[in-house]
Parts: structure tokens; C-alpha cells; sequence
């Protein structure tokens, strides 16, 4: 009983035990899904050429889903969104929304002869499942009216089918996955609003949460607006960032730490990395994303600490007024979530005919005059108060809601104006299936 | 940390001293033999020692021949003060202690084995992993076989500089641990040591002006150790040791001199 191992157990359980749970605390951030690139490879061929804004627009719809329905889903919707980069260069995505797991797919198109091919990768926001798929649409399959000049007024239920293959990892595409063009998606305006400016680290995106990055993949992942996360540094610069320290978390290691208001934004800019290698963003660079690379039309700038809200007021009508110079219609607001900062924007002159979100009670947002109401979905039913605050001439969003039964309950009773998720493709699915 | 990782780890412990408490089998009575003079007097010794300590010995009893404070001979066997456990009565026994106290104080020298990409925006990058750290050690040594303490000192982990549009760029990174810390002699003059709780990290950034942080970040350590005695109650000690500061990704091994200095006994 005395021997040597005996002796040992004791401590080595203890520093098994220790390590154990001291790995357990390891954050797993790194672990990047990695999206299958060259895709593009497959589109530009001879020949191929872009499609008409027509056969985009037409090419919107809800799905029946044949083959694969068992993977994905019997309904797909599917969306057409764009992001610019360096300025000129647009690239126009087809997304597809399924319901199980989050699963969404990103696509591009082309014109090939006289049939429509779309070839990208699919998703599944809830792990780290990922593939290629491809899909043509023939001649006889749709690709005629698609391709009309006069393309498209009324498609019929069965008009357009999409055969595809889709495969697993980088792996070949050998499963069949056939959609076939059942309705339009749903008209009624509703706002799809990602949280973390797009989507959260944690979920393996390929761009980290509040970067320039991850609002252009935003509109791929269904979302019609984004939510930024703003502070200020040491020397007043807005920027996005969640967390109230420097951490493994949302940075790559650099050895600063401790609150991020207490570094200068040079300091920042200079020594600190993303997750993904990304700057961490201004406020004024985040709202430039949304208006010059983005179809985005709602930003709901959170306020987690502010020290100068006359500031963030200056750049909210700077953006308010470059989106109107476009001819875009973007909906900036101030998100107001504490009696702190309520305080601050009270202070402002103009604060009643500013744009503002407020995620207090209700009295509070008809005081300041909040064009949005935005409960916290866990505080209960807020059905019959959007119901009042809708009347009044509120909007009302709910957040943060990634609970698919939950959307899908929130979305069929028809009171709300948006809902702030994490997962966008959830949201879109729901909303862009359901039947006015 | 979940509540499942805590029920575990107080699971391995229930199990794992039960584990020792049944592993530390009683000696056999046996009947006294005739004691040698130089055990007789190394008896006499123990006595006065014990008498000094305020620790008081029953009278029934007497040393065995199994006694663990002797040689096979006989004779007194000179012990490193990390081996008293082996010279005391049993735990199982109505009589507890002596009880002791330790002190650790180390000094050598810390190698940074944790990944350590520098910023990627710093032109002419120097990386140092190499420090001189200092560690305090305080144990409790029960009449088990088990000891508890607490370890804290000082690492400077890392530092690196750099420049960035021809403006020195300088970050220093260092830890204080401040662990919860459990010990076992292995065999004799050797001790391992395990460890877990908070490291206080700090970090110095000389760029743009100067800032300072500071974050806790959960982890562990493990650590070896060789004790040669110098006297009575000092005794000098080889260590390797190993700190994981698991939330922030730091890690660093460490070799050092430490002077072990039984400081009380009751």
C-alpha cells in the first residue's frame, strides 16, 4: 500500500484536476472555420457574364427544397445582397436561408450560354459544418425567363428550379440539393439588425465581431441593419468594441490589457489586432462601411461608455447626411441603454428630434421622443406595449433573440419592427418565408 | 468555471486523500527489543527536541524498530526539512502533530514558452522570454502526508519593442501568482507541488505616453523539488516549476535556487 504510485495518486489527480479545469477556461476563438476560397474559379469561364439587375430581383423567392430536404430544410428562402470593396469593385451575393442549425448559403451567379450557374459554400452558424454547393439553372428550367429582357413580372410556383450538388468541407459536391421556385418572399418591411456590427466571434465567423469586415459580410448573412458596440478611447475617439477590457476574447495577444478606455486610439491602432488580424474600427470608419460598401439600412449605435455624447451626435448627422447625399436611406440611431447615458443625450440641445434608440421603459422613450423602443426580449411578452408604442408612432425592436422558436413566434404575431440577433440567417429565414 | 468542473475537483480530492489516509498502514505492534546506546540516546534526543517544540509525547509510546525516523541500523536518520512527514507519529493516530510551518524563497531564472506573435504593424521587432523571477513559498505541514500553502512571487514574462513610423514602441509584460498550493513528498528529499487560483498579470506599454493594465486570469502550476538540508530547520532546494495562467494564454518555466526555512512548529 505504501508503494511510490500509491503515494503519487493523490497529487497526481490534483494536478490532472488542475490542469483539467485550467484547459477547460481555455478560450477556443482560434479555431477559425475556414470557408472553401476559389471558388470563383468555377464562374469565369468563357463566356460567363454578370446577370441583369432583372434576373437578380427575380431570382428572389421561397424555395421547396426536393432533394437534400432532409439536410436542409423543405423551404429555402433565398436574397440577393452586395458589398463594395475598394470603392468600385461590387460583388453581388445570392443568400440562401435555411431553417435547421442556421445553415445559410452564399452565392455568386453567372450567365453561362444560356443557363444561370451559382456556386459558393454553405454554413452552419450553430458549428463548424461548412461546404461548396453548386447550382444551374438550364434553359428549359427557368434560365429563359430569367434571361428575358422583360424578365420577370409573375413566376409561377415551379417556373425556376435550381439542380444543384453540394459536398462537405472541401470535399467533392456529390449530394443533389434541388430548389424550385415556390412564392416571392415575404414583402412586409422588417428589420434583420446583426448584433456585434455583423456577428460574434465566437461563432467562427471569417471576419471578427465590430470590424470594418464582418459589416460587409453582414448583408450575406441576411442582416438589413447592425448593431455597433461604441466606446471611446483615452484621447475621446469612438470605436467599436463589446467588451470593457482588452481580452483573448475579441484581440489577438499582444500584451496589453486591462480597460480599453484606458489606451489613445494610436495605441490602439498601432499594437492591438482582432481576432482575425482586423484594426479595431472607428465609429466614423464602421458607419462609412455601411454606407459606401453596404445595402444596410439600419445602424443602432449602442452606447457602452461614452464620455462625449455631443460627439457621437456630430458624427451620427455627418453619416445621417452622407447617406441622403447618396440617396440611400439609412436609419442611424443612438441606442440608449442606461440611465447614464439617457442623461447624457438629455443634455443634448437637440436631443428630441435626434434620432434615438431607447432600451428603457416606455415612458422614458415617448419622453425623449425615441423613433425605437427596443425591449429586452427577456423581460417578458412585450407584444401589447409594442402594440401602444407602435400606435404612438414608435418602431419597436426586440433583442437579443436567437431562439429560433422565439423568432418565429415574435415574426408570425406581426408586432414588431426588428429584431437584434446573432444569427441573421435564423431571422431572414423566418421572416422572408412567412406568408403576408 | 462550470459547477460540473468543481464538483469533480472536490471529488478527486475526497477520493484522493481517502486514497492516502488508507495507504499510510499502521505498524504492527511489536514487542520492544532492546534498544542499542546510540538509538537510546537518539531516543533521548527526540525527546528533548519534542519537549522544545511544546509538542508532548505520550508515554505509551515507545519507538519501534519500524519507526520511519530510523535506519535499518539503527541509527538516526538525518532528514531534509521537506522529508519530516516521515518522522512523525501517524495521522490515524488520537495524538496529532507536530505541525509545522515552511517557507520558500526562490530565485532563478524563467523561460516565456507560451506562443508570442508581437504586433505585426512593429518594424524591427526584439522579443525577450528570459527573466529572473522570485517566488515565496508558505506551507502548512499537517502530520499527513498532504501539504497546503500559498505561493506568490513575480515573473516578468515577456517584453518586446519595436518601432512603428519611426516611434520606439516598448511592452512589458509580468505576472503575480497568487496560488492555492498542494505538496507531496514523493520519496526521500524529493516533493511535488501543485497548484491553482488567480495570476495577477500586469502589462507596461511605453508608446504614445504610458499605460499600464492589469487583468486576473484563472490557472495552475506544478513544480518539483529537491531538498538538500543545511541544518536543523534550513535546507536548500533545486526546483523546476511550471505556470500556466490558462485565460490569458501565459505560460513560463522556471528553474530556481530556493531556500526552504522551517519557520514554526507547534
Amino acid at each position: 500500500m505504501r508503494s511510490v504510485p500509491v503515494r503519487f495518486l493523490p497529487l497526481l489527480m490534483l494536478v490532472a484536476s488542475a490542469a483539467y479545469i485550467g484547459e477547460g477556461c481555455r478560450t477556443k476563438y482560434e479555431e477559425a472555420v475556414v470557408i472553401p476560397q476559389n471558388l470563383n474559379a468555377g464562374l469565369n469561364v468563357a463566356g460567363a457574364k454578370l446577370l441583369f439587375s432583372q434576373t437578380r430581383k427575380a431570382c428572389e423567392g421561397v424555395y421547396s427544397v426536393s432533394d437534400g430536404a432532409d439536410v436542409f430544410g423543405s423551404e429555402i428562402a433565398g436574397k440577393w445582397s452586395y458589398v463594395v470593396k475598394n470603392g468600385t469593385d461590387t460583388t453581388y451575393h445570392f443568400s440562401l436561408f435555411c431553417e435547421p442549425r442556421a445553415t445559410y448559403f452564399v452565392l455568386e451567379g453567372r450567365q453561362v450560354a444560356d443557363s444561370i450557374i451559382f456556386i459558393g459554400y454553405w454554413r452552419r452558424l450553430v458549428n463548424a459544418d461548412v461546404g461548396t454547393a453548386r447550382f444551374v439553372v438550364q434553359r428549359a428550367s427557368g434560365a429563359k425567363a430569367l434571361l428575358a429582357p422583360d424578365c420577370c413580372q409573375d413566376l409561377k410556383p415551379g417556373d425556376v428550379v435550381l439542380n444543384g450538388l453540394y459536398g462537405n468541407g472541401e470535399g467533392e459536391r456529390k449530394y443533389p440539393l434541388t430548389l424550385s421556385f415556390n412564392r416571392k418572399l415575404n414583402p412586409t418591411p422588417f428589420q434583420i439588425i446583426a448584433h456585434r456590427s455583423g456577428g460574434r466571434t465566437s461563432d467562427l465567423l471569417p471576419a471578427s465581431e465590430n470590424s470594418v469586415e464582418i459589416i460587409r459580410l453582414a448583408p450575406e448573412l441576411g442582416a438589413t441593419g447592425v448593431e455597433f458596440d461604441i466606446r471611446q478611447t483615452k484621447d475621446g475617439v469612438p470605436i467599436l468594441y463589446h467588451d470593457d477590457q482588452l481580452n483573448l476574447r475579441q484581440t489577438q495577444k499582444s500584451g496589453l490589457i486591462g480597460p480599453v478606455e484606458n489606451y489613445t486610439y494610436k495605441q490602439l491602432s498601432s499594437l492591438v489586432r482582432l481576432v482575425n488580424g482586423e484594426q479595431i474600427p472607428t465609429l466614423e470608419e464602421g458607419l462609412t462601411a455601411v454606407i459606401d460598401d453596404t445595402p444596410l439600412q439600419t445602424v443602432w449605435m449602442d452606447s457602452k461608455l461614452i464620455q462625449d455624447m455631443p460627439l457621437i451626435r456630430e458624427i451620427q448627422k455627418k453619416y445621417i447626411a452622407k447617406a441622403a447625399a447618396q440617396g440611400r436611406k439609412v436609419s442611424i440611431y443612438i441606442g440608449l441603454p442606461t440611465e447614464t447615458t439617457l442623461n447624457q443625450f438629455e443634455a443634448l440641445d437637440d436631443h428630441l428630434t435626434t434620432p434615438s434608440l431607447c432600451e428603457l421603459d416606455t415612458s422614458i422613450a415617448r419622453r425623449i421622443n425615441a423613433q425605437v423602443w427596443a425591449p429586452r426580449f427577456t423581460l417578458g411578452d412585450p407584444v401589447e406595449s409594442a402594440k401602444v408604442m407602435r400606435a404612438a408612432g414608435l418602431k419597436v425592436f426586440v433583442w437579443t433573440l436567437d431562439v429560433p422558436d422565439f423568432i418565429r413566434q415574435f415574426i408570425d404575431k406581426g408586432s414588431l419592427d426588428g429584431i437584434l440577433t446573432n444569427y441573421s440567417p435564423v431571422v431572414a429565414y423566418y421572416h422572408y418565408v412567412q406568408k403576408p | 468555471m462550470s459547477t460540473w468542473r468543481v464538483g469533480l475537483l472536490a471529488c478527486y480530492l475526497v477520493t484522493g486523500l481517502t486514497i492516502n489516509a488508507v495507504a499510510q498502514d499502521i505498524a504492527p505492534p511489536k514487542s520492544t527489543t532492546a534498544a542499542t546506546p546510540s538509538r537510546q540516546q537518539a531516543i533521548k534526543n527526540r525527546a528533548r527536541l519534542r519537549q522544545r517544540s511544546g509538542y508532548k509525547r505520550l508515554q505509551s509510546q515507545a519507538p519501534t524498530p519500524r519507526s520511519p525516523g530510523f535506519t535499518k541500523a539503527g541509527q538516526l536518520r538525518r532528514l531534509s526539512p521537506d522529508q519530516l512527514w516521515d518522522v512523525q507519529p501517524d495521522s490515524t493516530r488520537p495524538n496529532r502533530g507536530p505541525f509545522r510551518l515552511l517557507v520558500y524563497t526562490g530565485l532563478g531564472a524563467s523561460y516565456y514558452s507560451a506562443p508570442l506573435n508581437s504586433p505585426v504593424a512593429l518594424e524591427n521587432k526584439q522579443q525577450l522570454r528570459w527573466s529572473i523571477p522570485f517566488s515565496l513559498r508558505v506551507m502548512w505541514q499537517t502530520d499527513h502526508r498532504m501539504r497546503l500553502g500559498i505561493e506568490t512571487g513575480y515573473v516578468s514574462m515577456y517584453s518586446y519593442k519595436g518601432t512603428r513610423n519611426g516611434e520606439l514602441a516598448n511592452v512589458r509584460v509580468s505576472t503575480t501568482p497568487i496560488l492555492a498550493v498542494f505538496s507531496m513528498s514523493v520519496v526521500k528529499r524529493f516533493a511535488l507541488y501543485a497548484g491553482t487560483g488567480p495570476y495577477r498579470i500586469n502589462s507596461n506599454l511605453e508608446y504614445d505616453g504610458n499605460t499600464r493594465g492589469t487583468t486576473y486570469s484563472l490557472g495552475w502550476m506544478v513544480a518539483g523539488t529537491y531538498t538538500q538540508p543545511l541544518g536543523r530547520n534550513i535546507g536548500l532546494a533545486a526546483e523546476l516549476k511550471w505556470y500556466d495562467a490558462t485565460q490569458t494564454k501565459d505560460a513560463c518555466f522556471i528553474a530556481q535556487a530556493t531556500l526552504v526555512w522551517r519557520a514554526l512548529t507547534w
